[in-house]
């Protein structure tokens, strides 16, 4: 590889990388063909660019003229405007004519890329290309340097006009595989220093600047409730947050419920948090809607770790519940986490200061969420199958909100039909308790209705009544709905939830992936151990689903496949994107405890060093002597060792001293005297390396040629003093395998002459 | 051969490590301006003034403020004697950083980075913002490990003389074990001035590990005398020119510089009867009977009209007649180098004086005459008449390291061997003409057949002497670089 050609792929593969990883990044498909196309055509075009000078300068000025637009009209977003801007100005630099300085410019250019790539995504297969162009960054530098201060050199000496052919065929054997090995290692320690520097540059978000960030974020979740809308739900494929649970091992069908918010009020069509009433008086008083009847909790520092302490709570491993979520920015600011949670405890570097909890038992981010946010989440473990339950009591008022609440009957809410429905069901169940009751209407629903994406509506119909007399099947808001509003008619306070259950579990990690299909709605009934509502002992809000389950999709042929990447995925956010201050601190008092650990180490030997020596002067004695006895041989044998692999060691590097070139040169010259003996020609004391050349070559003219080249070089080698390189080494050795080869020949004939003679004698 | 030779010249004793006003930091430049004589005045009055003041008034930020240009006066000057020390810079070889343009380029990306990153919080950019550190503490690694282990020679010339162009080559041996040096420029003697006019730096693309590298420059020295190579300068912006780095090597070798020489207009100076006595002299080795000496064996490059047959038949070898060497020529040459006490000015006269005789010299040398010295170094030289490549370059060395003498030509005459005058022809070069030359010359006459005197003041001088233009040497820096090598 000579040094030019190994510059041109270098740089033309760092420069595809940068341009590359921004199109896809930026998410534009378009603007990826005009990369490629860009960087194919540059390759096939290298000697003959497509643009000139000036037609690449109106190019360039006229995307910097179209970039504003890009960002008011299309785009709509200046990061984006700015990559589609990038990406079209490396593509006219590729296209144009192309000198050192263009180079550099388009080097840097491709940095910006990578660095505006950096902000747009938070994805694992970003890794890989900048793994891609770190690698061809160095090797592409390296060689640009060397290309340029060669080409200095040539000036400096007079030679700057010599054509590019001579200047290849000068710099061949530069560029050899030891190169790229040596290279690639120092991209491998460039790659180690990166790491360290990433982990322990201090994390700071200072937010100097106006500006926030474009957040991609992912729709799916709703804070409401619309029963009224028909057709054909498409499950959504999107990644909404990872959870890992963290005092559970393996999968736990019944604990994965991340709950996000919980709605009260029905008003025949649609859940709500509130009632529109409270809502509008609320307004009235001037206080943002969205916010009303939540409570504020502020982040305190505990050890290092952002917390927010929601209730007081006694925990223990068995009653409590830590689950990590790894939560993509979503257009909601709902928290999610199995009910109910009493801490959080933030991780990333994303975090707000304040959160805030409403009467429902949601939780919210006091800001909207930007990037990756992660969190522990400590939730109370609540026995669904708790004894206490059988013999438990409810309220129809619950902290002030009415839980009994549901749409007036007779504008077109069937609330006898249902009350009846429902009261049928209870005592064919024979239910007499509460929650025997729940119970029973959770099981009839959950047996004899069946699940179903694609909604079918009776027109002027309430969705509840619709759902339990005439479509039979529904999706998960139905299911929960009528659950609630059954439970509700025959007394029972019940809420409905929304959030997500299950997901894809990844046995690699332990974590679950919730995807924006895994979207789910249940019921929330609350007990209480006490009748006396004054009185309180709440069991609590209890979880009940009566959802029966879609036909479950198997992961296919690259479920392990996937399922590992998503693995990465994982772990990519935990060490990368989500790495903050938290995680240096954990690090430093790790290393803080190792180096305590090391120390006690330490101590305890000189202790008991101590401890050996500070017997008796006998038992030291003896014991000395035991040590002595014990370890010499080992180290009589380890240096014994040494000095064999030592004498090793020299005895190959006066080998290697022997065959080197200087040594090489002078032997090879004995080599053609001791071939040419063969052929009865020997040099004489007096006779010239020359003047023997030229005896040679007048009497055998078959090996004239071979013996002057090998002649001449060794007197260039011996009085030239003129070091050999290896490819001479090899061509000179070939001319004395052409001596031996031709005397051999002529022996043979001679022979052969020889024995037709005595033939014919 | 050569009587008492000029006593050798005591060769300055240089450092090799002494740091040029290029190689010190901004730091030290900054310190040095501070701490200069000049300037020891404002700078106690400042010192004492803020002392006196914070007594007066009692502050405690004047007290402060005093303390604090005492400390740093202290450590300032700490600084600059601990890094003015030749061990320190024996220790530290004298390295230098300086950011390229491309490596300023780099830094203010780094920062503006580093700036996002902080302003955004998005750990993607602190990825980033790592790799590019990254990349400027592998720049100051891999710059280092190029200049580990280096050893560097330099072999000059046989013979160099001043204003003539001659090839140095440089010797580069990459002692590591492994890494190859790449991309180095090597620069000869820096710093050396005008005196020396060569190519900026030679240039290595590749050295391999545990090999040796050779390369060639060209270089005039324009004045005679010994000339110190100061040992080599290295940089290299290897690997990714965002620092150049340079690097002082030691590496001290001297040459002497013999005289320039003159294209002589023979036709001139061997004119008249003069011009005929010396062709018939030089004629003579040509028509002249040789001796017969013996007979060699016939070897490579022997004259085959040599060959006598009769002992070659009696032999049964080739066997060739030797002769006795031509019984040479004299020429004497008597260089006057007597300069008056306080005459600057006439030095230039006395480096043509010596130019002229060194010319004459070679002139007669390269024709096979025996050739002889005379003059006052300023003790007195007389090398006796011989011929010979080891003659020549005695009578070279002795003009090479020649001074201005207070003795005349009239004093030099009267120790002139008669026998020696008779046998030769005489070259008198003088630096002016005076009435005590004139007697000299007609004691000369009395002595030898041909005495002819080249006074290098005189308007005459010029038609003798015809210097080439090049030869002019340049003054200041224009005396470095690639102009004057493409020429």
């Amino acid at each position: 590889v000579n040094l030019y050609k190994a510059f041109r792929v270098s740089s033309m593969l760092m420069i595809a990388i940068g341009l590359l990883v921004l199109a896809w990044s930026a998410g534009s498909v378009f603007y990826m063909l005009v990369a490629l196309t860009g960087v194919v055509l540059a390759w096939v075009y290298e000697d003959n660019p497509v643009m000139g000078r000036s037609t690449s300068t109106a190019a360039a000025l006229f995307c910097v003229a179209y970039a504003p637009l890009d960002y008011l009209m299309v785009s709509l977003d200046i990061i984006v405007a700015m990559a589609h801007l990038l990406i079209l100005l490396q593509v006219i630099k590729l296209l144009a004519v192309k000198k050192n300085r263009d180079y550099l410019q388009m080097f840097l250019i491709s940095l910006i890329q990578l660095a505006v790539a950096a902000v747009l995504t938070i994805d694992i297969f970003f890794f890989i290309p900048f793994i891609a162009y770190l690698v061809f960054a160095t090797w592409t530098l390296i060689l640009f340097h060397l290309k340029r201060e060669y080409e200095r050199s040539l000036r400096l000496a007079g030679e700057g006009e010599l054509p590019e052919t001579v200047k290849v065929e000068r710099t061949r054997g530069v560029i050899t595989p030891s190169f790229f090995i040596g290279s690639t290692s120092i991209c491998f320690v460039t790659l180690l220093l990166t790491s360290v520097f990433f982990a322990i540059m201090p994390r700071l978000s200072a937010s100097l600047l106006p500006y926030a960030l474009r957040p991609m974020r992912v729709s799916g979740f709703s804070e409401s409730i619309d029963l009224g809308i028909s057709g054909e739900i498409t499950p959504g494929e999107t990644e909404v947050m990872k959870v890992e649970l963290l005092n559970v091992e393996g999968p736990s069908v019944d604990l994965a419920c991340w709950r996000g918010v919980a709605l009260s009020h029905y008003d025949g069509v649609k859940w709500r948090k509130f009632s529109p009433e409270e809502v509008d008086a609320i307004t009235l008083a001037d206080i943002p809607a969205m916010t009303a009847g939540r409570t504020s909790y502020t982040m305190t520092l505990q050890g290092g770790k952002r917390v927010f302490d929601l209730m007081p709570f006694k925990e223990t491993p068995q009653n409590t519940l830590v689950q990590r979520i790894w939560q993509s920015p979503l257009d909601t600011k709902v928290l999610f986490g199995m009910h109910p949670i009493y801490r959080i405890e933030f991780r990333s570097q994303e975090a707000p200061n304040t959160i805030e909890v409403d009467a429902l038992g949601s939780v919210y981010n006091k800001v909207s969420q930007y990037g990756i946010i992660g969190y522990d989440v400590y939730s109370l473990n609540l026995d669904p199958e708790s004894p206490e339950l059988e013999t438990a009591v409810t309220y129809p008022v619950v902290d002030e909100i009415d839980y009994m609440q549901l749409p007036t009957p007779g504008r077109g809410f069937q609330y006898n039909e249902l009350k009846e429905f429902a009261e049928g069901i209870i005592s064919k169940a024979n239910a007499k308790t509460p929650y025997e009751k729940v119970r029973a209407i959770e099981s009839h629903l959950f047996n004899n209705y069946s699940y179903t994406r694609n909604i079918t509506r009776t027109p002027d119909v309430e969705p509840v009544y619709d759902f339990l007399f005439n479509q039979k099947s529904g999706h998960c808001e139905l299911f929960a709905s009528a659950m609630a509003v059954l439970l509700r008619t025959v007394g029972i306070p019940a809420r409905v939830v929304n959030g997500y259950r299950g997901g894809q579990w990844v046995p690699y990690g332990s974590f679950y992936i919730v995807r924006q299909k895994d979207a789910h709605c249940w019921v929330e009934v609350f007990f209480d151990r006490d009748r006396d509502p004054l009185n309180r002992n709440e069991i609590g809000w209890v979880r009940f689903d009566p959802t029966p389950p879609a036909i479950l999709e198997g992961g296919g042929f690259f479920a392990p496949v996937t399922n590992f990447i998503s693995y990465l995925r994982l772990k990519w956010i935990d060490y990368v994107i989500a790495y903050s201050a938290v995680e240096q601190r954990k690090i430093a008092l790790e290393l803080r405890d190792t180096s305590m650990q090391m120390r006690g180490w330490v101590s305890r030997v000189f202790k008991s060093l101590k401890d050996f020596f500070s017997g008796s002067s006998e038992d030291t004695r003896g014991r000395v002597l035991k040590v002595l006895l014990y370890a010499i041989p080992p180290a009589v044998g380890l240096i014994a060792l040494i000095v064999l692999l030592r004498g090793r060691k020299k005895r190959r590097r006066a080998r290697k001293k022997l065959s080197s070139p200087s040594e090489v040169s002078v032997r090879f010259y004995r080599d053609l005297l001791k071939a040419l003996e063969h052929a009865g020609l020997r040099r004489g004391y007096s006779q010239t390396p020359s003047e023997f050349a030229r005896v040679v070559a007048s009497t055998t003219s078959s090996i004239a040629g071979p013996t002057w080249a090998v002649t001449e070089k060794f007197l260039e080698v011996r009085f030239g003093g003129r070091e050999m390189g290896r490819e001479e080494i090899k061509v000179v050795s070939a001319a004395i395998e052409r001596v031996r080869i031709a005397i051999r020949a002529m022996r043979a004939a001679r022979r052969t002459a020889k024995r037709q003679q005595a033939g014919t004698s | 051969v050569i009587k008492p030779l000029h006593k050798k010249q005591e060769e300055p004793e240089l450092d090799e490590y002494a740091l040029e006003a290029e190689d010190k930091s901004r730091l030290q430049r900054l310190l040095e301006w501070i701490f200069h004589r000049k300037r020891a005045w404002p700078r106690n009055i400042l010192t004492l003034g803020t002392a006196i003041l914070a007594f007066v008034t009692w502050s405690r930020i004047l007290a402060a403020l005093f303390i604090l240009m005492v400390a740093l006066r202290v450590i300032g000057r700490m600084y600059l004697t601990v890094t003015g020390t030749k061990t320190f810079r024996k220790l530290f070889k004298a390295r230098r950083l300086h950011l390229t343009t491309e490596g300023w380029w780099f830094v203010l990306f780094t920062v503006a980075i580093g700036t996002a990153a902080i302003n955004t919080g998005v750990n993607l950019l602190y990825l980033i913002l790592s790799m590019m550190l990254s990349f400027i503490v592998i720049s100051g690694i891999l710059s280092e490990i190029t200049f580990r282990k280096l050893e560097i020679t330099r072999s000059l010339p046989y013979s160099v003389f001043a204003g003539e162009q001659f090839d140095v080559t440089l010797h580069v041996k990459n002692k590591k074990r492994l890494f190859p040096t790449l991309s180095l420029f090597v620069e000869d003697s820096p710093g050396s001035g005008p005196e020396l006019a060569r190519m900026k730096a030679c240039y290595i693309l590749k050295a391999p590990a545990q090999q040796r590298h050779s390369m060639n420059y060209s270089a005039r020295i324009w004045r005679r005398g010994s000339f110190t190579f100061n040992g080599f300068r290295l940089h290299s912006g290897y690997p990714f020119n965002f620092f150049n780095k340079h690097m002082r090597v030691p590496g001290i070798s001297s040459a002497l510089v013999y005289p320039r020489l003159y294209q002589l207009n023979y036709s001139e100076i061997l004119s008249g009867g003069e011009r005929a006595d010396a062709l018939r002299r030089l004629n003579l080795r040509v028509q002249g009977e040789e001796d017969f000496r013996g007979l060699k064996e016939f070897r490579e490059g022997d004259n085959p009209r040599h060959i006598h047959w009769v002992s070659s038949a009696r032999h049964r070898r080739l066997m060739v007649k030797e002769f006795e060497k031509q019984r040479a020529n004299r020429v004497m040459v008597i260089l006057d180098t007597y300069l008056p006490v306080g005459s600057p000015e006439k030095l230039e006269a006395l480096e043509h004086g010596v130019s002229t005789a060194a010319s004459l010299l070679t002139f007669f040398n390269s024709k096979n005459y025996q050739t002889s010295l005379v003059a006052y170094t300023p003790r007195l030289v007389r090398a006796k008449a011989d011929s010979g490549r080891h003659h020549y370059f005695s009578l070279m060395e002795i003009l090479a390291r020649l001074d201005p003498s207070a003795r005349g030509l009239d004093e030099m005459v009267d120790r002139l061997d008669a026998r020696e005058l008779r046998d030769s022809m005489v070259f008198v070069v003088t630096l002016n003409e005076s009435r005590r030359n004139d007697e000299a010359m007609r004691v000369l006459s009395f002595y030898s057949p041909v005495v002819k005197c080249i006074c290098v003041t005189n308007d005459s001088f010029s038609r003798y002497v015809s210097p080439p233009e090049e030869w002019a040497q340049p003054t200041g820096d224009k005396a470095d670089g690639k102009a004057v090598m493409a020429k």
